[in-house]
């Protein structure tokens, strides 16, 4: 019950917040704060006086970026209901995936990512992904390596609201701990790896400043 | 637009909270005869690992495991039935020999045999191939030898289990439902019986799925007259369509693994299998206890 408890306000709570990038406030003035180099150069033409400078143009789409979301499987390689959590500069975007399901089963899955986005809307995808497994007196821990790729969903709301549906390999490479003697990944019989390689689909939606 | 946010945030943590859980703890079968940890495939089927995992205990004292599965192997060259999950193991023991290592344990008063305090239970897997691939079937003669090979080890099972008073339970295995169907007519040609102190029964193998690999056959070519009445299914290639098939036949449903990972643990608690077959029964009793 008090896991339930503990749970609920916890989901309730990140819900919340991830819901509140809707109040995200336009800067002053009511403009939008990204502009892009073609509209910025129209604007800039379009209020040229013959007598003034030449218009200076808006620096353009920012470097950096922050968003948050949810990471979504049906697989039983993860809970099913994650949460997630980004930084992105340029084309480089790091990515923490947290799994608040851990409460309910005392099981946990969390990633950290990188992913190049291709500005062609595909994104490879380079991973770590660290596995708690819940024992009688403690925990087993699994690394695993991930390998995949992510493609965008459709925009919405100027790009504040947005996606990625990927395919994803985890490769577990040494388990340790829970009062157990550690394993690794071996390769001399198909018993000492059939079980660690893994494929799985994802769906990440999420929401962040715009792009 | 408040009051709208809280009651979706609510809903769907609700929705979230309906899941983890078993109901009722299933047996943890000794995968290969092996299932001392770490996991080491080079000793699977090997009288030393089989020593072992018989007297490997927990933490408090008390058995590891609810039984043991062994393989048994038809070697094509020379018709030998020995103790091995393939040719690649060197100098296998005969099968009637591990066998009467098990024997002479079950025949060992103790006071506890089981992990759960069930009967034991022993899976004799009989493999489907003679040689080093899987194209090296078996002919109708060698699937004769294989069954009454098979037929053979419980009675020295048997006879072990009643002098212990360890209430024994076998299922022969296979991925081959035609092997099944050989030891099926020959425990009907010995007029075997099962009774309150041993009884036997046949169980089919599905493990990875074609085109990945090609073992593992439709469920349809397990017909009736063999008399199945169990499956255990690798447990990361369960799917919500096979087990209602297997449920719908009354199937009793096991899963087996060589190693356990995350997907392992989410299909124990999603399909809630009778048995365990791992090789690592202390990690997995660990987590059935946690």
């Amino acid at each position: 019950m008090k896991k339930s408890i503990a749970m609920l306000t916890f989901l309730s709570t990140m819900s919340w917040v991830l819901l509140s990038f809707a109040d995200e406030p336009l800067p002053v003035g009511g403009s939008p704060v990204v502009t892009s180099p073609v509209e910025a150069s129209k604007e800039a033409v379009s209020s040229a006086t013959p007598s003034a400078e030449p218009p200076k143009v808006s620096p353009g789409v920012s470097p950096w970026g922050f968003h948050g979301g949810v990471h979504l499987r049906t697989d039983l390689g993860t809970h099913p209901f994650r949460i997630d959590g980004g930084v992105r500069y340029k084309q480089l975007d790091f990515i923490l995936v947290l799994d608040p399901m851990y409460l309910v089963d005392g099981q946990s899955s969390t990633d950290v990512l990188a992913e190049w986005r291709g500005k062609n809307g595909l994104a490879p995808v380079l991973g770590w992904r660290f596995n708690t497994i819940g024992l009688l007196d403690g925990a087993q821990v699994q690394h695993n390596l991930l390998v995949g790729g992510a493609l965008d969903t459709p925009r919405f709301w100027e790009g504040r609201i947005r996606g990625q549906a990927g395919l994803e390999l985890a490769m577990m490479l040494v388990k340790h701990g829970g009062g157990g003697p550690s394993e690794t990944i071996g390769f001399s019989s198909g018993r000492r790896f059939v079980d660690f390689v893994n494929f799985a689909l994802f769906l990440r939606i999420e929401m962040g400043t715009r792009e | 637009m408040r009051v709208e946010r809280s009651l979706i945030c609510l809903g769907l943590s609700f929705v979230l909270l309906n899941c983890g859980g078993m109901t009722e703890a299933p047996a943890i079968i000794c995968h290969n005869s092996n299932c001392v940890e770490p996991p080491d495939p080079e000793r699977d089927d090997s009288p030393e690992a089989l020593r072992e995992s018989l007297d490997a205990m927990g933490d408090g004292g008390e058995p590891l495991v609810d039984g043991m599965e062994l393989d048994l192997f038809l070697r094509g060259a020379d018709n030998q039935c020995v103790f091995a999950h393939d040719l690649d193991q060197e100098n296998p023991s005969l099968a009637v020999d591990a066998a009467k290592i098990v024997a002479d344990w079950l025949s060992a008063p103790r006071a506890k045999s089981t992990r759960s305090g069930g009967p034991y239970w022993v899976f004799l897997e009989l493999k489907g191939q003679v040689g080093k691939t899987k194209a090296e079937v078996h002919t109708a003669e060698q699937r004769d030898l294989h069954a009454a090979c098979a037929v053979g080890v419980l009675g020295v099972l048997a006879d072990g289990a009643r002098t212990g008073n360890v209430p024994l339970r076998v299922r022969f295995t296979s991925f081959s439902p035609d092997l099944l169907r050989a030891v099926s007519t020959q425990l009907k040609q010995s007029a075997w019986t099962n009774d309150n102190d041993v009884s036997a029964g046949l169980g089919a193998i599905a493990g990875v799925l074609p085109p990945l690999d090609w073992g593992t056959v439709s469920l349809d070519e397990y017909g009736a007259d063999i008399g199945v009445d169990m499956v255990t299914v690798h447990a990361q290639w369960l799917r919500d369509v096979t087990y209602q098939a297997y449920s719908s036949r009354g199937f009793s449903v096991g899963v087996w693994m060589f190693s356990a990972v995350p997907e392992t643990y989410d299909a124990i608690e999603t399909y809630q299998p009778k048995w365990i077959t791992t090789g690592e029964a202390k990690t997995m009793g660990r987590w059935l206890d946690r």
